[in-house]
Formats: structure tokens, sequence, C-alpha cells
């Protein structure tokens, strides 16, 4: 018999975990929740008299996908059960298990940002920038999934790294909901990715690979 | 074998030192203390599950962590916490896991749920703490293991199921090749069944050695205070009572007691009584 991943992943979504999930990472929820109220209030005083349903729909599919998978992140780290560290198995061949995990979810997330940016495209204009843009943040933010939680210097690099990646996706609600291309804000929505997003994701990534290789051993991993 | 040699560890403020005993094959080993002497401590070290600061661990002449994988196909454990997975069946549970194991039988282990009236199909979240232990023994005896490694499950098990318990280890021992370290507080338990004793007192080993020489090296003896005082060093511990006093004495053969005083062989659970008391007399 084989583990099902799929069937791991969904029994962690319980509302208990979720609970659990936000206490743990007050810090993260906080200034997520801060950056959406900011935005959601931006955007609705500029819509003013000309409310579309488009505009609705280019929302869900950014907040929704942006919410399931904060979610996720915080409520599947990829762990192992204690279990795992005594049966007969060598740390490499728990690494590798590890790995598998971490890429399975980061799969499902990438697939869920997928869908929200048939969406949002579907919804708006197409134009190759944003979906390249878009595309580039949602993988950064599929694989922000932590091995055995985050902390110290690493948590900050996610906070901030998220934020900067939900402030950026929503910048390009207004660049999507017409026609004009926006080459200027394209520009520093770039620029951001290239000079704040990509070196923070760096950092993490390195932090997260070392705690990966630490998680063959049980002592290292607790 | 199991031995462990000089072995120290730190955690936090708590120090396990000088760590030293031999447990042969064939044994059934008790492992008391007082809660946070370093039971679980020592388990976790002997499942490679902690490295040790210091020392050396080997089992059949095997190291952490090189020879990881095959110390581990012979070890059945039990922990009090949930090792298994609450979203799986006992049944699943047990194909799952089985699988890393090397000796593992699904036909035992199907017949030892059944044995202890637990259903395969449910889900192991559902189990109540004694039967989630159950179902644990059951998994770790169905892998065939060379060595059970128990960490305080008896105090959650029914007395029925005790019996049935204390029953599997004896036959599990009988053949002489196969070794149970069972921790506990049960210490009567331990009185009936254990070849060899490792107490355990605040991180330090205060007795490692079979059962034999345990009953021979102490004596509880009962009596007049100032008869018992006459002992001198020998007391390692008392208890004053209304009617006399009650104290736990190093012995050795030659040793003769006052005529007035009984003389008892001590339960392990007196010792540990009047051991945790070594007060002056």
């Amino acid at each position: 018999m084989k583990r099902s991943m799929w069937r791991e992943y969904l029994a962690e979504w319980s509302w208990k975990k979720i609970k659990d999930g936000a206490t743990e990472n007050k810090t993260i929820w906080g200034c997520m929740y801060a950056a959406f109220i900011s935005t959601f209030s931006l955007s609705v005083s500029m819509m003013e008299h000309d409310f579309r349903i488009t505009d609705i729909l280019m929302a869900a599919g950014m907040f929704l996908p942006l919410m399931f998978v904060m979610m996720s992140i915080m409520t599947h780290p990829v762990r192992l059960r204690k279990m795992r560290y005594l049966c007969p198995q060598t740390a490499e061949e728990r690494i590798k298990s590890i790995r598998k995990n971490f890429y399975f979810r980061a799969g499902i997330h990438m697939m869920v940002f997928l869908a929200g940016l048939v969406l949002i495209f579907t919804a708006g204009f197409f134009n190759w920038e944003s979906l390249l843009f878009l595309l580039l943040n949602d993988g950064i933010m599929s694989m922000m999934v932590p091995v055995y939680g985050t902390d110290g210097k690493a948590s900050v690099q996610q906070i901030f790294l998220l934020v900067a990646a939900f402030l950026t996706d929503m910048a390009q609600l207004p660049v999507i909901s017409g026609p004009e291309p926006h080459k200027t804000v394209q520009i520093i929505l770039y620029a951001i990715f290239f000079l704040v997003e990509l070196p923070l994701f760096i950092a993490f990534e390195k932090y997260r690979k070392k705690e990966m290789q630490a998680a063959g051993f049980f002592m290292e991993a607790m | 074998m199991i031995i462990m040699k000089d072995v120290e560890r730190r955690q936090g403020s708590f120090q396990m030192k000088n760590i030293s005993f031999s447990l042969p094959d064939g044994y059934i080993c008790g492992l008391v203390g007082r809660n946070g002497a370093g039971k679980t401590t020592l388990i976790h070290l002997l499942l490679g599950l902690y490295r040790p600061g210091q020392g050396e661990i080997s089992i059949d002449g095997m190291h952490y962590p090189e020879q990881e994988k095959i110390i581990h196909d012979r070890l059945g454990t039990v922990l009090v916490e949930e090792l298994l997975d609450g979203e799986y069946t006992l049944w699943e549970n047990g194909m799952l896991y089985g699988a890393y194991y090397s000796r593992f039988d699904a036909g035992e282990y199907e017949s030892l749920l059944q044995e202890f009236r637990l259903e395969k199909q449910t889900r192991f979240r559902k189990l109540s703490k004694g039967q989630k232990l159950k179902c644990q023994f059951a998994f770790a005896l169905a892998c065939r293991p060379k060595y059970l490694l128990l960490d305080e499950p008896t105090a959650n098990f029914d007395p029925q199921f005790r019996e049935i318990f204390l029953k599997k280890i004896q036959e599990f021992v009988m053949d002489g090749e196969h070794t149970v370290l069972l921790s506990t507080h049960m210490t009567e338990d331990l009185d009936r069944l254990a070849d060899y004793l490792i107490y355990l007192q605040k991180g330090e080993l205060l007795y490692a050695g079979d059962m034999e020489s345990f009953r021979e090296k102490y004596r509880i003896v009962a009596g007049e205070h100032y008869k018992i005082k006459l002992l001198g060093d020998k007391v390692l511990g008392y208890e004053k009572r209304p009617l006399g006093t009650r104290a736990l004495v190093r012995h050795h053969k030659f040793q003769e007691y006052d005529r007035e005083l009984t003389v008892t062989y001590p339960s392990i659970e007196e010792f540990m009584y009047l051991y945790e008391r070594n007060e002056s007399l």
C-alpha cells in the first residue's frame, strides 16, 4: 500500500488546524490582513460609480487563490511524523520523501493560482507582461511552504515576500482591467520583483533547503 | 545486546550523565525512576532519535547513525504519544508503516488486532488512548523485532489487557534471544517479570544490573528507630512511623541484623520510595 499524498494533504484541512496555524503565525496573518484591507479599500474608492461584474471576477481570481494558498502554507508544513524516524529508513530516504511532499504541495498551490489566472484573464484584458509577472509571483508564493515552520530571520523574509507579492499582484489588477499597456507600471512592478522579491526568495530558499536537509534527522527536525 | 557506555546528554537544564549498562539478550528490563528522571530520554537515545553528547550506544554491535536502518529493523517501539496516522485505519497504518520493516507479518498484525479486540477498519484517531497503545503494541509485535522498547504503556491499559500484555512480553523473551525494555511506574509488574533493572534518578544511573543482584544488594529493615540508627551508613533511606522505623539498607551476605528487626527483600516500589527519602538518621 502506498501513501496517498492527496489524502494526507486533505486530512490537514481542518478548522482546528487553520486556527492553530493562525495563532502560530500571528504576524504573517496580521501583515496580510493589513495589506488586504488597504488594497481592498483603495480599489473600492477607485471604483466610484463604474461598477462592473468583470471587476468582481478579476478580484475573485486574485484574492481567492491567494487566501487558499496562504492558509495552505500556514496549515501544511512539510513534516514527517515521528513514526517515520522510527521506521527502518536512512536519513536520505526521509529527505527524499520530504522533498516529494514539498513539490506536491507547491504543485497544488500553483494549480490553484493557475485557475485564478484563467478567471482573471477571461474577465480582463490579456497581456503577456502581466501574465508573466503573475506567474513569477505565484510561483514564488507556491514555494513558500515551510518544512517545520519558520523562525527568526526566515520568518521576517517570508512576511516581506508574501506582502510584496500580494501588493504587486494587486497592482496588476488595474492594468489587466483596461486595454492600455501601462508600460511605466509594469517597469516599476518588474523592478520590485527583481530588486526586492527575488533576493528575498533566494534567501528563503536557502533556509528551506537547509531545513529540508536537517529534516532527515529527528533531533534536528524537532 | 544493548550497550550504553558513558553516555551523556544535555537537554536544556536537564542533564543525563555517565549512563553505562549492558543489557543481555533474553531479558525483560524494567526502566524506573521518578518523572523527569530521564527514562524517555534514555529510550529516545536507544531509538536513535537523540544523539548522545558523549559516550557510545551499541545495539547488536551496531551504531547510529551509520547503521540506523538495520538497527530500526530490529526495534519495535511503543511510545505514549500517538505514532500512527490518525487519518488511516488500523489496517492501512499497518500496511503503510509495515512496508518499511523486512520481517513485518500482516497476518500476525491482523490476528493481534483481533486478539486485542480492535476493529481493523476503524480510523486510528477514533480510538481511545489505551486502544491506540494496544494498536501500536500489535504493530510493534507484528514487525517481529528483536528488541521491544516500551515507554510507559501499561498505565493506559485496562486490568484485563494488562495481563494479556504481560503474557505477551513473557512469550516474546521466552526463546532467550529477544529483549524487552519496559519503562513503567507500575513497579509491581516489574517485580513479577523483570530480570534486569535500570533505575534513574535526576539523569543519573542509580542502579543497572540483574534483579538477582538487586535483591541481594538491598534489604528493608523495620523496627525501633535507635536499632536502625546503629546500622550507620548502610542506611540509604528511611521512614519514621508511629510504631517504628522502616529503612532501606545496603546489604552484603555476611551482614547480620538485630534479632528484633524485621528484614525483608525490597520491592522496586519500596526501594524507590525509601531511596528518594535519603535524609540523615
